[in-house]
């Protein structure tokens, strides 16, 4: 064994350019495979042991004081196993969010309030609690709201209130991603607002053994005579643990899943390139390997010795990756804070270390004892002699001299492609797989970051540029008109969210006058419902009901069957029906919703702000919408961007490593050859360009295969990759010319490194090779 | 005429830190249309002189002028374009590139020189016929004929570009008798046509072919022998050449 050792240490030092390379690719392969595990399995049972830990319930439910007696508490307690009640002041408000301002809700509660479910906990730096403080969620923090500073809600119709903010929390189902965000107050304010706005008190509720949370929400909808809306006055609202799980780990999944599927063309085009470089040393070593043979070495011992010179290598890597994992986790936790509201600790995971480590060394095990199984075949005599380990089959002589067009150095680069087919194909494949994963981050890029418009309808939600919440009973038509009429509005549409059954299951469902003026237009199939008996679908809401265009279903209290007319993509809802079906499904329903869209150029900031103004007495709220999505999806946007500009890089980062490493050992292999071309008169130049182009044939094919196919499938392979999201049409764009000019980049840079790498030629002496 | 001139050529190589001299300011004249040979012990610096005066590796000092021009001080890329079109090389293991045809290997050097690819393409065919390889031969690979064969087709090679002058090393160093004195026979009928030859051996059949012997020792021209044209189995010559060896401490 120790001669083994000797000897792997002895091809270590002899490799050592080519040892690092492997190093810093198996690197990056630890650090990423290391990244992706955390985030896979990390990152959510972190979630899932934080929701045991604070005694999370299975259900949250939010409901007006006014909406709540004796009905609606029997029914929550004969459709629960257990719950807690818990009274908090409801306010809509805007605060300010990274540049922009938006609309929330938040829920304001008493500190001294003991809770036996769904606990909370201060993270990070807190101070005691002021008289005017406030703990608020840490997804706060992210966006601006640190320890120490003001926290101003800007109320629409009863001013600012203004907290100082003095420690954040961490809960699982009132953090504000999905729910209001939950403040705890001392026990005076919290008094002072519940005896000043009495309309806005609500019941917290956290409840446990529900079966169906949408039926309870529903439920308690019926009982309240269907009178909940937007309004703080009268709200029934809720989410399930489950759900709430779902939404704050997508991110954090979706994130782990592309890291590691992305790691794993990485490990395979790593394992490729240790087959080659085996196969390569095998060749150059030959005569050496003879030597060890005829001194008595076995071919397992030799065999051993190439293992552990790799496994070694690995092992290495692996270690090292350690260091960059540690430090880049609480990066990306960070980042994946903005979406989630988790202050994910991820610490120390050896058991992933042990995984990726386990995962690396097996494939190149693999690798490398398939790779250098040639040498238990060749005898002594014949390693000396020089014959090849690999073993060479009588190849066809392609690109005749004496008859190609070709001029000489492309016709001499060209046979070299052919003579060193399976590398030249080695080549070509790493060179699709890896520009075809960099055009995908880049289509992820793009659309996260030059042109937010596929993301516009990707949720599926109508993108107006600014809305307003009437209160009930006021004169809508008119209050339309009104909007309509102001010089900066093109168009104004009610649109409503209502809580309703369909075919029997609670559902999410949109109401408009006109779907045809919807400026979204994520129908995927059929059309918008237009009849008062026609209802769309969202492809996962079709799922469930298993129905399709055409077929039949119940909406609401009305008996008769709506039309399925179409089926839209989106996660937003899971039906749309006009105001004229709503309202035959469920007679007591009231719009109140108006979506305003503005003339281009206009500024929604200034203008929501008016219209707030402008309509106070007769609004519940105004939201400026634009702001709304440039947040709520800019924090998507800024993950994913994210997410596709490190991927691009890495893999830009991976082929030039390869890249090195492939040509650097071809010149070494091929250095007699060079030798000999060199001795009959070719120059440096000439035989650079010989190399270069060689490589260039399958690196711009390969390049050129993965960009068409970056263009052709990167979009629909992302679109399968969000269906069970239930987007059908994600429809990202593609910018063509973004794809061809990263695929010239990627060709350029290629080039330009083998040529590069190709100037050691100069080294190589003629002289050298007749006489050594 | 003087093909190759030098002037105090020297050639040392650093060894451990300390400068071994292994040409030591040697003044050399060879003529064109000759068969010269160089012979010596081991390590007298018969090679390097070979190498040195073909412009593949560079003097240390003194001068090297090739049919009136001086190539000592060219640049690496310069030499290799002197090469190509003036020198042809015999190496005693061929190095034919495995990866092409034994004509492709031919036409690459001369491609590199001409661009009349037709008047290239028949000089070949037809060398390769006046050195006994057939058609069949052509296209195989260097792997796949003999080591006569070989070294016949890299004498082709050598001669493809009509070179000034063919540099051989122990060109039937690697080869059978017979495979050898083909080889040898190749060269006599070139240099006969009027192609100068400059061949280091060590082999006496090798060197009864020249017409001219120079005895390199201890980096310097130790002495030289006229044999005048070769002629088969003329013994006198043999004579002649086995004592100016044994002159020389053969």
């Amino acid at each position: 064994m120790k001669r083994t050792f000797l000897l792997a240490g002895a091809n270590i030092r002899k490799a050592k350019g080519q040892m690092i390379i492997l190093t810093v690719l198996f690197l990056i392969a630890a650090t990423l495979m290391n990244i992706g595990f955390a985030l896979l399995f990390n990152f959510g049972n972190y979630f899932d042991e934080m929701a045991k830990e604070l005694h999370t319930s299975d259900t949250l439910v939010i409901i007006s004081q006014n909406l709540w007696n004796e009905e609606t508490e029997g029914f929550l307690r004969d459709n629960s196993t257990e719950f807690e009640k818990h009274s908090v002041v409801l306010l809509n408000g805007e605060i300010p969010w990274g540049e922009n301002m938006i609309t929330s809700f938040f829920m304001l509660s008493d500190i001294n309030e003991a809770r036996n479910f769904s606990q909370w906990k201060l993270v990070s730096d807190s101070q005691p609690l002021a008289v005017d403080g406030a703990y608020i969620p840490f997804g706060l923090y992210i966006h601006g709201h640190e320890l120490g500073n003001d926290f101003v809600i800007n109320t629409t119709g009863y001013g600012s209130i203004h907290f100082t903010i003095n420690g954040h929390t961490e809960s699982i189902l009132s953090d504000g991603v999905n729910t209001p965000a939950n403040l705890f107050i001392p026990t005076e304010r919290f008094e002072e607002f519940y005896h000043r706005f009495p309309e806005y008190r609500n019941y917290l509720i956290f409840a446990n053994g529900v079966d169906n949370i949408r039926g309870l929400l529903f439920g308690l909808d019926e009982l309240s005579g269907f009178a909940s809306g937007f309004s703080t006055e009268s709200v029934i609202s809720g989410i399930s643990l489950e759900d709430m799980s779902m939404f704050r780990t997508m991110m954090a999944n979706m994130t782990a899943m592309i890291m590691v599927v992305f790691t794993l063309i990485i490990a395979l085009v790593s394992l490729f390139v240790v087959r080659f470089r085996i196969k390569n040393s095998l060749e150059e070593d030959i005569t050496r390997i003879g030597s060890l043979k005829a001194i008595g070495y076995t071919s397992k011992e030799i065999i051993r010795s190439v293992i552990l010179q790799y496994g070694t290598v690995i092992f290495f890597a692996s270690m090292l990756a350690i260091v960059p994992t540690i430090f880049l986790l609480p990066l990306i936790g960070n980042v994946l804070a903005s979406q989630s509201g988790i202050f994910w600790r991820p610490g120390i995971t050896p058991e992933f270390y042990v995984i990726t480590t386990v995962i690396l060394v097996l494939i190149v095990w693999l690798g490398t004892k398939i790779s250098a199984r040639g040498i238990k075949k060749i005898t002594p005599v014949a390693a000396l002699r020089g014959e090849s380990a690999t073993g060479k089959k009588a190849k066809r002589n392609r690109i005749l001299l004496s008859k190609t067009k070709l001029p000489l150095i492309p016709a001499l680069a060209g046979k070299s492609v052919f003579h060193g087919f399976r590398q030249s194909l080695m080549i070509f494949f790493i060179m699709l797989a890896v520009s075809f994963t960099g055009m995908i981050s880049l289509v992820i890029f793009y659309n996260s970051t030059i042109d937010l418009t596929a993301f516009e309808v990707i949720p599926g939600g109508e993108r107006a540029n600014s809305g307003i919440i009437f209160r009930p009973d006021e004169d809508l038509s008119a209050l339309r008109s009104e909007i309509i009429a102001m010089p900066e509005v093109r168009d104004a549409q009610f649109h409503d969210f209502a809580q309703t059954i369909i075919d029997g299951e609670f559902s999410f469902i949109s109401v408009m006058d006109d779907f045809d003026r919807r400026v979204t237009r994520n129908i995927h199939r059929g059309e918008f419902p237009r009849a008062d008996n026609e209802v769309a679908l969202s492809g996962l809401a079709a799922n469930r009901f298993d129905v399709d265009i055409g077929d039949e279903v119940t909406v609401g209290t009305d008996e008769s069957p709506f039309v399925v007319t179409g089926i839209f993509s989106g996660m937003a809802e899971d039906a749309m029906v006009t105001i004229y079906g709503m309202l035959r499904a469920q007679p007591e329903f009231r719009q109140s919703g108006l979506n305003i869209y503005l003339h281009p150029g206009t500024d929604s900031a200034v203008f929501t702000e008016n219209l707030g103004q402008q309509f106070a007495a007769e609004s519940f709220m105004v939201v400026n919408i634009d702001a709304e999505f440039e947040e709520g999806a800019g924090i998507f946007a800024s993950i994913l961007s994210l997410v596709g500009i490190v991927i691009l890089c890495v893999a830009i980062f991976v082929i030039l490593l390869i890249l090195y490493l492939v040509i650097g050992a071809t010149i070494i292999r091929r250095h007699r050859e060079l030798g000999i071309q060199k001795a009959i008169g070719f120059t440096t130049g000439n035989l650079m360009r010989q190399i270069s182009l060689a490589f260039s044939i399958p690196v711009v094919l390969g390049t050129i295969i993965g960009v068409l196919l970056g263009i052709f499938y990167a979009s629909p392979l992302l679109n399968i990759a969000m269906r069970p999201m239930g987007v059908l049409a994600a429809n990202l764009l593609v910018n063509n010319a973004w794809m061809v000019v990263a695929g010239g980049i990627i060709t350029v840079l290629a080039i330009g490194l083998s040529l590069l790498v190709t100037w050691r030629i100069r080294k190589i002496s003629a002289y050298k090779l007749v006489t050594e | 005429m003087a093909l190759i001139t030098t002037k105090k050529l020297s050639k040392a190589f650093s060894i451990g830190g300390r400068d071994q001299h292994v040409l030591k300011n040697l003044d050399l004249e060879i003529n064109e249309g000759d068969f010269t040979v160089i012979m010596g012990p081991s390590g007298a610096g018969k090679s390097t002189l070979m190498y040195a005066l073909s412009g593949m590796d560079k003097p240390t000092g003194g001068s090297i002028s090739f049919l009136g021009s001086e190539i000592s001080t060219l640049s690496n890329d310069a030499l290799a374009r002197f090469r190509r079109k003036n020198c042809g090389f015999v190496f005693q293991q061929m190095f034919l590139l495995d990866n092409m045809s034994i004509l492709d290997n031919i036409l690459a050097a001369g491609f590199l020189v001409s661009s009349d690819r037709g008047t290239i393409i028949a000089r070949a065919k037809q060398l390769l016929e006046s050195v006994g390889l057939t058609e069949q031969e052509w296209n195989k690979f260097p792997t796949q004929i003999s080591g006569g064969e070989a070294q016949r087709s890299s004498i082709v090679r050598a001669l493809i570009n009509k070179p000034a002058v063919v540099f051989a090393d122990e060109p039937t160093g690697a080869l059978n008798s017979t495979a050898g004195g083909a080889a040898l026979d190749t060269l006599t009928k070139v240099n006969n046509d009027g192609q100068s030859v400059i061949c280091v051996t060590h082999d006496l059949r090798t060197a009864r072919r020249g017409n001219r012997v120079l005895y390199i020792s201890d980096g310097t021209i130790g002495g030289e022998c006229n044999l005048g044209p070769y002629v088969s189995g003329d013994r006198d010559r043999h004579k002649k050449l086995a004592a100016f060896l044994d002159d020389m401490g053969w």
